[in-house]
């Protein structure tokens, strides 16, 4: 990270109007006069320095309480903004000044990657977002059983995260993955810097490209896959084998390593691929096209990469696993070319909702759409110039889109297809930054900044009102774990509920929008619904008061409400209520087989 | 703690007593003093100062992971001290071999092969049925220190 030339002192009094610090300043005694000298070369880090404090100082004293339907934003007060308006500001300067170290523009933008993704955290009570628990409930099975069950859980088919955050949470005498949770997704999106950085500087000369490609990326990342999960992992990998690929293995200056590096460097790429392909189910598809995208430029010196990633990623799925295949083949072959549905399931069913929620998912749609567009209008000043270094980033940011023709993958395909071109859209829009760096550039750079991250935080943390789970509701299924014998079924009314965290294959868990597949019309009786699919299983409902808040989010389901539901249990003679806590409450279905005792 | 485990960490605790008394033989004694020369065509030049210091931190480093480890206990300390060696230590031991003369791409690789290598090993152990965390740190450890080791005696070949 030390590439750019240490910085010239007299080259920065003479660039950005610090030059006449010594002339204002020569009347007064040495000390005041070297703290005001250091000022007005180092003002950026002291505006950045001073925002970070401001808004950590305020967000601790953020109750989770006062975030609302808009997420983040609705719960901060104007301090908080002002600490962001200056530390944005320091970035800018930062990223304007040419004179800026290398080091200089990493540590402003570190601080600024702690503010964005870090310091939301220290809100929480409990670890956010419920998949969150999911994962760390994998996790807990292969630590109490050393072992995965395909059967059980199609996660347990591409284990490798949960096993190494399992190996972390052992080793750091923790009790579950979620422990870890916490700084999870600051701790990823530091590990993409070193790739990211090295991405941009193989497009490029400019000392300055890398950082400002890198700010892109960290205020475009909104879509929130870096939280812990396999894909948040494998991120890091795919990231670092394009990086290793465009910096020593593109067979076009073999200067730059001998051949006894290259050898190692292919031995490294082969490591990436093997740990991916046990990892995640979509990273080799986007691995696989991007070195294939690479081949077909002749920017691969590591001609067999591509048929490495196809060999390894197919014997992963046939012999590893082979349960999720056998279960779910058809409905992956349904989907294959079917491109409609697909951009249907990942846009149209998503802008529903309250006001609010509607205004979020909106201000995510059209910032994904204007760095599309800008990197599209960047590719195509490049090429007008011959592309040059820039061919494979343009190339990169672009196949990622092949991934829509493979499958809908729960209607995330077109979020992930963001996700894998990112780092590539950010260093063409970047490209289109001029190279000046007078008072206006740090103006301008300051105030293009500040307004995304603003707009970061309403589109990354849009939904945080229910993500942001209270200790009342993790009591509330807890109590159900330890009351729910061997077999049971837990039912919650929709996922958004702190639970799979333990009992993993033992007991079943499903919300009602998975067990009710067709529209249930209202007066139809829920509970008695409920008993008929119970059969004779001990069954509990969990209503919890992030369900509401994702009913009043995302609107009524096919099945009915949340106050119908719990009109009918209570009216029903077959179900009693077994706790309810200020955040929850716990139905028992009186069976006779022990789930009442 | 398995017995392939309490080996593994016998084995650990000798290599980080061996590679913290251990210098660099080829690049202190004099090419007089009975060190093979590097071969004239091969343009090797020992590894000295920055990165010899560097690589004897990460011995040390791993040394007291694994007395964390060891000593036992939930602290906030030991959590990063462990996660830090996850996502670094096996690549910070490897990648330097590589001899890229680039502190951001040394980085780089670093990070994707200690990711690489926990999820090998992890897996690894347990399709042999051999799940152990503390297993899977100690061969990591053991890779670890290989690579120091490696960096302390192996000369650095300069790019072409």
């Amino acid at each position: 990270m030390s590439d750019a030339p240490p910085p010239i002192l007299d080259d920065a009094r003479t660039s950005d109007g610090a030059s006449d610090a010594g002339a204002t300043t020569s009347s007064g005694p040495a000390p005041r006069r070297a703290l005001i000298v250091a000022l007005q070369t180092h003002w950026p880090a002291v505006l950045t320095a001073a925002g970070a404090a401001l808004w950590t100082g305020v967000l601790l004293g953020v109750s989770t309480a006062s975030v609302g339907e808009a997420g983040l934003v609705s719960a901060l007060p104007a301090s908080a903004f002002a600490g962001l308006v200056l530390a944005c500001s320091g970035l800018g300067a930062a990223l304007a000044r040419p004179q800026t170290t290398a080091r200089a523009r990493c540590g402003h933008l570190l601080v600024v990657i702690f503010m964005l993704y870090g310091a939301p955290h220290v809100l929480a009570d409990v670890p956010t977002f419920n998949v969150a628990w999911r994962h760390a409930g994998v996790s807990t099975f292969v630590s109490q059983t050393g072992s995965v069950a395909p059967d059980v859980n199609a996660y347990f088919n591409w284990p490798g995260y949960f096993l190494v955050s399992e190996i972390a949470v052992q080793l750091a005498g923790l009790e579950s993955a979620l422990g870890l949770s916490r700084w999870t997704p600051l701790v990823f999106n530091l590990l993409y810097l070193p790739p990211l950085l090295m991405i941009a500087r193989s497009a490029s000369d400019d000392a300055r490209l890398p950082w400002l490609a890198a700010s892109v990326f960290y205020l475009g990342n909104w879509v929130y896959q870096d939280y812990p999960s396999p894909q948040g992992l494998t991120y890091v990998l795919y990231l670092c084998l394009v990086a290793i690929v465009l910096a020593w293995l593109q067979g076009r200056d073999d200067r730059v390593t001998t051949a006894r590096a290259r050898a190692a460097l292919m031995a490294v790429c082969f490591v990436i691929v093997l740990a991916t392909v046990g990892t995640h189910q979509l990273t080799p598809f986007a691995m696989l096209a991007a070195v294939a995208a690479l081949a077909v430029l002749r920017r691969l010196a590591f001609r067999a990469l591509p048929a490495i990633v196809l060999v390894l990623t197919l014997a992963w799925v046939v012999f590893a696993a082979g349960a999720y295949l056998n279960g779910h083949i058809d409905a992956l072959k349904d989907q294959v070319g079917q491109v409609g549905a697909t951009i249907s399931s990942s846009v149209g069913s998503r802008v529903s909702g309250s006001p609010q929620h509607l205004a979020v998912t909106r201000q995510r749609l059209a910032t994904a759409a204007g760095l599309w567009l800008l990197a599209l209008l960047a590719a195509i000043r490049l090429m007008r110039r011959g592309a040059g270094r820039f061919a494979p980033q343009i190339a990169l940011a672009a196949v990622p889109f092949s991934l829509v023709l493979l499958q809908a993958y729960g209607g995330e395909i077109l979020l992930r297809v963001y996700f894998f071109s990112l780092p590539f859209m950010a260093v063409l829009i970047a490209s289109l930054v001029p190279a000046r760096g007078g008072r206006l550039a740090i103006v301008g750079f300051g105030i293009a900044i500040t307004v995304a991250a603003a707009s970061f935080l309403v589109t990354r943390y849009g939904n945080l009102r229910i993500e942001l789970f209270a200790p009342g509701e993790v009591a509330v299924v807890q109590r159900a774990y330890d009351l729910a014998p061997d077999g049971a079924l837990l039912l919650a009314p929709n996922p958004q509920l702190p639970w799979e965290f333990a009992r993993v294959g033992a007991i079943r868990q499903r919300t009602l929008d998975q067990v009710f597949k067709e529209r249930l019309e209202p007066p139809r009786d829920l509970a008695g619904a409920l008993v008929a699919l119970a059969g004779d299983k001990p069954t509990y409902v969990l209503i919890t008061r992030n369900t509401r808040e994702y009913e009043a989010l995302f609107g009524r389901s096919r099945w009915g409400t949340i106050a119908q539901l719990e009109r009918s249990l209570a009216a029903s003679p077959r179900f009693r209520l077994l706790l309810r806590n200020r955040d929850g409450e716990i139905f028992v279905l009186r069976s006779g087989q022990g789930s009442t005792s | 703690m398995t017995r392939l485990a309490r080996a593994l960490l016998l084995l650990l605790a000798a290599g980080v007593a061996v590679v913290t008394r251990s210098g660099d033989p080829r690049g202190q004694q004099p090419a007089s003093a009975g060190a093979r020369p590097p071969a004239a065509h091969r343009r090797v030049v020992p590894r000295r100062g920055r990165g010899r210091v560097l690589a004897l931190l990460l011995a040390a480093a791993v040394g007291i992971v694994s007395a964390m480890i060891v000593a036992g206990g939930q602290s906030p300390a030991r959590t990063l001290a462990v996660t830090c060696f996850l996502l670094a230590g096996p690549g910070l031991g490897l990648a330097p071999l590589i001899g890229l003369r680039d502190t951001l791409g040394t980085l780089t690789v670093a990070i994707a092969l200690s990711i690489g290598l926990d999820t090998i090993v992890a897996g690894g152990l347990l399709y042999a049925g051999a799940w152990s965390p503390t297993t899977a740190f100690a061969i990591l450890a053991c890779i670890t220190l290989a690579g120091v080791v490696g960096q302390l005696i192996l000369p650095v070949e300069p790019p072409a």
